[in-house]
């Protein structure tokens, strides 16, 4: 909404009138656009009567049968077509009409008329128009001439303690610390908070800070997406990004080496990292899909990122049809596809991994050791979840193994390898319970007599998809590619009658098979077979009648082909001995092999635990090479010709007239080599050019929504017609070229704001305020807004001393209530993919910076989202901010800030009394001393939880026993339950989450 | 991006900007009903030009099946498919349509019969399977619609689709626009619920996301909230072990009277909203586990939906649950049951699927009803697809997902009884009259609640964006008791 708009709402219409003409851009683009242009507007194909107002020429031609008749004459609104159409009394005549939805107020009816009369002048949307920069002037002077116009005084500067904290919660998104609150304190010179703005835009934390907004915009997510939605690794490129910030890298090398790094003259591995942000898209490889419509699809994903993130624009929009709003036609959207449709990147994603193109590169902020001993660490995490599995796993295991014991009866050697012929003479057939192999699941078993001991036996066996063998009611193993046929020693025969039992799966919708082959060497050496075959006893899904195995096929034919053939891996049976010894082991004393004998026993038991088992095995295969080497793979650009067509109405299989790389009419020319394609360098350079009228205004924009809670154009998503006009766009224009001219220095630039007087006054709210300016457009206060939702986690962190302050590196897997992944995900899919399970990590991860969390796109981390935070799915640059009661829940029960409140609560339990337990604790969360009143409160409410817990010392042991954080053993616990009380709702507090 | 660029008081903006478009004088637009309008966010109020007219329903339960149930196996009935079992689907049938990756490979594609008898059932004489005995049994209560179609054909973009109005993800939920628009009428609990459950039938099924039930581009605080069950019923409801509620309450007490000085300085309405949503969550603590305490159930509970339902996480259980929601006035309860996607193992998976959700479906249409709430209720049951009439693999075996016709079935909230509209030509492949596309449905269910879906729209990237999306969509009149036949 422009100013003139804003203002007219707050002082009513009779400030309108006097003097001050109507403006196209300001006052009638926005009207029209609104309610006229989707008939009459830049979409030729939707032109109702020939009309269209989007542009002079078209809107003033003659219209009607005799040519007599026009929309617009210029000065005359009685003679205007418009003018009588949209203020006609028959509701038949008016304009727009009764079904499309739109009305006109008497306010914009008499708006267009005054405009007519006045002459009808139209300017070209403001946005497309070249940046025109008033000389002089400073940010002060440009709101304070907004503020003067509305008869508005700036608010006095806030107090010093605020203003640190605001400038620390903005440019690092952390509060200060008491020593920083303490030296700032002392130093009253006039230079003091310029040092303290120096220094935090030099810290890795305002790197971190800027990198966050930034992987909004560029989706940043550590999955893959769409459905199936598992593991990929682009955290190097989010390195790459906090180590741009880092060093202040000029934002225009900063975009291009984002669009374009890889086709710069001798690009470096990092170059090309940068480009990781194009291929930031999510990708599929759900079954079925089809991969050209998803090649097409992350190819316009892409022209919507860049197009948002550096234009502004919804390009998307013209993806189908010509743009109903922009100037911007439905082949102009293609030429810009035609740039990034040059890549060899295919419509089907790999699985639990990154896609090509792809190169292995190193962070350029965590050294090598740093990320080995990371993931070393997560990898030890994973490793300990096989010995402690989470809880309720636990208790299935435990129960299982005292079954287990009490049936296993003394330990029994070891038996010794002996070569057997695995096969009979006659070979074993593909057995199921059925002939149409329907079932999901069959059973097997086989009673035979041996008539003496054994000295050795081995099974061979196989089963489309996967089965689990018992002889004597005791697991042998279990095979799970039936590609590859296990063999194992057999241990539990005996003299006498056996029994074999087999469990077979089948869990995809294809044939199902079961071929087994048992070699048996009695004591006196003779050697006999026992094969699958009719003999063998089946039944379907373990509740039918046993009957007798249906033979599908004989080995060597049929679906599978000669398997027999093939070889097969050494199973790993399960003697008896291993086990049962395993078993009789103190946990505490276990080896690792012992744990793995254990559950690979009981793995063959329980499907539930055979899944989790699972899930850690794949979770660690995608890390194990980083663990190595420190590196990771990163998604990156590369350039493979292809021809670029218009697709008809955005159908990918669809292609229309073939178009080439191009930029969009309504901007500046975008030229490329003299002779040669255009190519994505030719864009990425073209947009930062200085004649580019769109990439710095939107950039600005962003920064000024970043520091101050709203743009200056509002819709920072979206400068075109539809988009709202800027609050100042002097200002605007004035911030963008000064940073074009500085060099894209965006550290100078955000000094720029915070150093504002406009910055720095009070963000209290006086009732007049509130009624004349309630949206703060005008700014005559400095706006006052709940943090980020990566900030209010990291601040409650920070407060407490409890954040762990490791710069870049793989992302972490802090607390998350169990089972938001599995329930949603593919997770016990046999196939086997990775993040479909939540594996929370157990110690430092869990007070890492937000920014390091795990993200996956189809549940992201809950307490982010509570917080407005998007699913990274799509492009987006500014979040809505929210106020709800998830929220209230989520800082009084989430563990992270239980947790968070013991820690604080144990530094406010050592300053030796209440009041100052109190003040220390208000100082690190709120950043300044506390008021009489929370002194009070506060004291009081330690002195009553204390006397309450005195009473039920359990409660108080509970209470600190949340989160993984060990409580040191000399503490005293009731006093510590009162104050981390006390910490929470000082955590709790609307300003403790609230930039003001 | 960070920021409060669209504050909380969005939402009062865009109150504004429909106003200003309704044509309402600029009086009415007194900086103070803005604020109203802010202080009043606290207790989700919906959008104040809502409802359009008076809708018949209140509320939605919407029993999202997820997979794509099999309608040529349930509801559709054909008399002349039994005897093409077994041979090749015509080439004018299938009509060159676009196949999954999944069959497009097939060299026949055999015609494949129900896998269990129909008969026709109640006094409508409605077609049903006999998988679905309970679901027969309240053939008089629900519409079965034949005939809806979607573009869709795998299940990413399908059920995206469905749930949202668009195959690309980033658009508000259905149920988010009913928050939105309609706001919560009970100010203990969220205005939007979601249950999930696992089907027998295919298990895992297909994954799901928490794009289905998010708000998109409206405020997050439209986004449906997850009711679990296992761990705390909401996320984050349970008070830490040691803090009782006395406890609590006094923190909230203290916390209240910090935040009022706070108010005293800056004057931020806020803060205001912040103290109320925490007396809010504060009886949700209360509200949500009285829904899931079924101890006061009679036994005669169990026997209408099954004894599944006293386990939590089933189906019949999340049934019930969505029973007692519609009791406290949620507006929008939406469950997903997975495990729909029978492309093998058509007998047993889709046999399973329906025992676990059959019972307990038709529980919910009689135990509304019983209670009087069947007609203030919208009661949906569906899935983002169906499966082809073909087999995939060999005959019986299993079927792909087929979007030229699904069906679904509707009841209560003033659609009517013992009705099916629309239908398929023999082979139950393409619809032969009143096709009902995704966006129809959708605009039907708003016009239930009492909304125009044409008129309900917010600004986003320039544009009006509407949950039925630019193509034009219509009220599905045919389902409706007072729409014409």
């Amino acid at each position: 909404m422009s100013l003139r708009l804003a203002g007219c709402l707050l002082f009513g219409l009779s400030h309108f009138g006097n003097g001050e003409d109507v403006r196209f851009n300001r006052d009638i683009r926005p009207i029209l656009s609104d309610n006229c242009f989707s008939c009459h507007g830049p979409d030729e194909k939707k032109v109702k009567a020939g009309l269209q107002l989007h542009a002079p020429g078209p809107a003033k031609v003659a219209l009607g049968k005799a040519g007599d008749r026009h929309a617009i004459v210029d000065g005359k609104r009685q003679e205007s077509e418009l003018w009588l159409r949209i203020s006609a009394n028959d509701p038949d005549d008016r304009m727009p009409p009764l079904d499309s939805n739109h009305r006109l107020s008497k306010a914009e009816i008499e708006l267009l008329g005054r405009w007519i009369d006045e002459g009808a002048n139209y300017e070209g949307h403001w946005a497309f128009q070249p940046i025109a920069a008033k000389e002089g002037g400073s940010i002060d002077s440009f709101v304070r001439a907004g503020l003067e116009q509305a008869g508005l005084k700036p608010s006095k500067r806030a107090d010093r303690s605020t203003l640190l904290r605001r400038v620390s919660q903005d440019l690092t998104g952390l509060p200060p610390t008491p020593e920083e609150m303490a030296a700032f304190t002392k130093n009253t010179d006039s230079e003091a908070f310029e040092k303290v703005v120096d220094r935090s835009l030099k810290s890795p934390a305002a790197a971190e800070r800027l990198a966050v907004d930034w992987l909004d915009g560029a989706r940043y997510a550590d999955t893959n997406g769409y459905s199936i939605d598992d593991h990929r690794d682009m955290w190097i490129w989010r390195d790459w990004v906090i180590h741009s910030f880092l060093h202040n890298k000029p934002f225009d090398e900063f975009a291009v080496e984002q669009i374009a790094g890889d086709l710069l003259p001798k690009a470096t591995e990092q170059q090309r990292v940068a480009t990781g942000f194009l291929r930031n898209s999510m990708n599929t490889h759900e079954g079925g899909t089809i991969a050209e419509e998803y090649r097409v699809t992350y190819t316009a994903d892409k022209v919507d990122t860049v197009a948002t993130v550096f234009m502004g624009l919804t390009m998307k929009c013209a993806q189908c049809h010509d743009h109903k709003y922009d100037p911007l036609t439905q082949r102009e959207y293609y030429q810009f596809f035609a740039f990034f449709n040059t890549s060899s990147e295919p419509g089907g994603g790999a699985t639990n991994a990154n896609t090509g193109p792809l190169i292995e590169a190193s962070s350029p902020i965590c050294s090598a050791e740093r990320v080995k001993l990371d993931v070393g660490l997560r990898l030890a995490e994973l490793q300990q979840m096989r010995v402690t599995p989470e809880p309720a796993m636990s208790a299935l295991r435990d129960e299982w193994e005292r079954a287990t014991l009490a049936t296993l009866g003394p330990i029994t050697p070891r038996a010794t390898s002996v070569d057997l012929n695995l096969f009979p003479k006659k070979k074993p057939a593909w057995i199921w319970a059925s002939a149409d192999q329907t079932s999901a699941s069959a059973e097997f078993r086989k009673e035979f007599a041996l008539n003496s001991e054994v000295k050795a036996a081995k099974l061979w066996v196989t089963c489309d998809n996967e089965c689990h063998v018992e002889i004597n009611g005791q697991a042998v193993g279990e095979t799970e590619d039936w590609t590859r046929p296990k063999v194992f020693s057999v241990t539990q025969l005996k003299k006498g009658t056996n029994r074999i039992e087999v469990r077979g799966v089948n869990e995809a919708a294809s044939p199902a098979g079961l071929i087994l082959s048992l070699a048996i060497k009695s004591v006196d050496g003779k050697i006999s077979h026992l094969g699958s075959d009719k003999s063998w006893q089946a039944r379907v899904d373990g509740k039918a009648a046993w009957k007798p195995a249906a033979v599908i096929a004989e080995a060597g034919r049929g679906p599978w082909g000669d398997i027999l053939a093939g070889g097969a891996s050494k199973g790993k049976g399960q003697s008896n001995g291993a086990l049962n010894l395993a078993l009789r082991t103190e946990r505490g004393q276990r080896s690792s092999a012992q744990w793995k004998t254990i559950n690979e026993a009981f793995a063959g038991k329980s499907s539930r635990f055979k899944i989790y088992r699972n899930q850690l095995n794949l979770e660690e295969r995608v890390i194990r090479k980083t663990a190595e080497n420190g590196r990771a793979t990163v998604m990156v650009m590369d350039y493979k010709s292809r021809k670029t067509h218009i697709l008809v109405r955005g159908a990918y299989d669809q292609h229309g007239e073939e178009v080439k790389a191009g930029g969009p009419a309504m901007l500046p020319p975008l030229s490329g080599a003299q002779g040669k394609a255009k190519t994505r360098l030719d864009l990425a350079r073209w947009l930062v050019d200085p004649q580019h009228p769109l990439a710095s205004r939107v950039i600005v924009n962003r920064y000024w929504q970043m520091m101050f809670g709203a743009g200056l154009v509002k819709t920072a998503e979206d400068f075109g017609a539809q988009g709202e006009y800027p609050s100042h766009p002097e200002l605007l224009d004035w911030l963008a070229a000064d940073f074009v001219k500085s060099g894209w220095d965006l550290r100078r630039l955000l000094k720029k704001m915070v150093m504002s007087e406009t910055y720095q006054q009070s963000s209290a709210v006086t009732p007049e305020l509130l009624e004349r300016d309630p949206y703060n457009r005008l700014l005559a206060r400095a706006p006052r807004y709940r943090l980020a939702a990566e900030f209010v986690r990291d601040s409650a962190l920070a407060a407490s001393g409890l954040l762990n302050r490791d710069l870049g590196g793989p992302s972490v897997h802090p607390y998350q209530p169990d089972g938001l992944w599995a329930e949603v995900s593919h997770y016990g899919y046999p196939a086997g993919f990775t993040s479909q399970k939540y594996l929370p990590g157990r110690g430092r991860a869990n007070h890492r910076r937000s920014i390091y969390t795990a993200w996956k796109r189809t549940s992201p981390p809950p307490t982010m989202a509570i917080f407005d935070a998007p699913s990274r799915e799509i492009c987006s640059v500014r979040r809505l901010n929210t106020n709800t009661p998830l929220q209230a829940l989520v800082l009084q029960n989430d563990p992270q800030f239980l947790e968070a409140a013991r820690a604080l609560g144990e530094i406010m339990a050592g300053a030796g009394n209440a009041k100052r337990g109190v003040a220390l604790g208000v100082t690190r969360v709120l950043g300044r001393s506390p008021t009489r009143t929370e002194l009070k409160v506060l004291s009081l409410a330690h002195a009553r939880y204390a006397r309450s817990f005195e009473t039920r010392p359990r409660d108080a042991k509970a209470l600190l026993s949340v989160g993984e954080r060990q409580l040191a053993g000399d503490v005293k616990v009731v006093d510590l339950a009162a104050w981390t009380l006390v910490a929470s709702t000082l955590l709790n507090m609307d300003e403790a989450v609230t930039r003001q | 991006m960070s920021g409060a660029s669209g504050h909380a008081l969005g939402d009062a903006i865009s109150r504004r900007g429909f106003l200003g478009q309704s044509g309402i004088g600029l009086g009415a637009l007194a900086a103070t009903s803005l604020l109203n309008g802010v202080a009043r966010g606290a207790g989700n109020e919906g959008r104040g030009d809502l409802p359009h007219f008076i809708g018949k329903a209140k509320r939605v339960i919407y029993l999202f099946q997820s997979g794509g149930p099999s309608h040529i196996d349930l509801f559709d009935y054909s008399a002349a498919i039994g005897k093409h079992h077994g041979t090749e689907l015509p080439d004018s049938i299938r009509g060159g349509q676009r196949l999954t990756g999944m069959t497009s490979g097939q060299s026949k594609f055999l015609v494949s019969g129900p896998i269990s008898p129909m008969k026709q059932r109640g006094e409508c004489g409605t077609w049903m399977s006999d998988l679905v005995p309970h679901t027969a049994s309240i053939v008089d209560k629900i519409t079965v619609v034949n005939s809806m179609h979607t573009e869709a054909i795998n299940h990413d973009p399908g059920i995206t689709l469905i749930n949202t109005g668009s195959q690309i993800p980033g658009r508000p939920s259905v149920g988010s626009w009913a928050s939105y628009g309609l706001g919560s009428a009970n100010s203990d609990m969220p205005a939007y619920v979601v249950m999930l459950s696992q089907g027998n039938g295919k298990n895992p099924g297909q994954p799901i996301f928490s794009r289905l039930w998010g708000s998109g581009f409206l405020p997050s605080r439209h986004q449906g909230v997850l009711m679990r069950s296992s761990g705390d019923p909401l996320l984050y409801l349970n008070d830490p072990p040691g803090l009782d509620r006395a406890t609590r309450r006094e923190m909230l007490d203290d916390l209240a009277i910090l935040n009022k000085g706070s108010y005293a300085r800056f004057a931020d309405p806020e803060i205001e909203t912040r103290i109320a949503q925490y007396e809010m969550a504060f009886r949700m603590q209360v509200a949500a586990p009285e829904i899931v305490d079924l101890s006061e159930e009679p036994e005669s509970t169990f026997k209408l939906y099954g004894e599944s339902a006293r386990q939590p996480g089933t189906f019949a259980y999340n049934c019930l649950l969505a029973r007692r929601l519609a009791e406290r006035d949620v507006r929008f309860v939406q469950l997903f049951h997975r495990g729909w996607d029978q492309h093998g193992s058509l007998k047993s998976h889709l046999g399973a699927q329906c025992k676990d959700t059959d019972q307990g479906s038709a529980a919910l249409v009689q135990d509304l009803e019983q209670r009087g709430l069947l007609e203030e209720t919208l009661v949906i049951w569906g899935g983002e697809f169906g499966r082809t009439s073909y087999a995939q693999g060999g005959l019986g075996n299993g079927r792909d997902h087929h979007g030229r016709c699904f069906s679904i079935w509707m009841a209560g909230g003033g659609v009517k009884g013992g009705h099916v509209h629309g239908a398929t030509d023999d082979f139950c492949y393409n619809i032969a009259s009143d096709p009902v596309h995704i966006n129809d449905m959708n605009a039907t269910i708003l016009h239930c609640l009492g909304i125009d879906h044409e008129r309900f729209s917010y600004k986003f990237q320039g544009l009006n964006a509407r949950l039925t999306g630019v193509e034009e969509a219509k009220v599905v009149r045919g389902v409706l008791e007072d729409g014409q036949a």
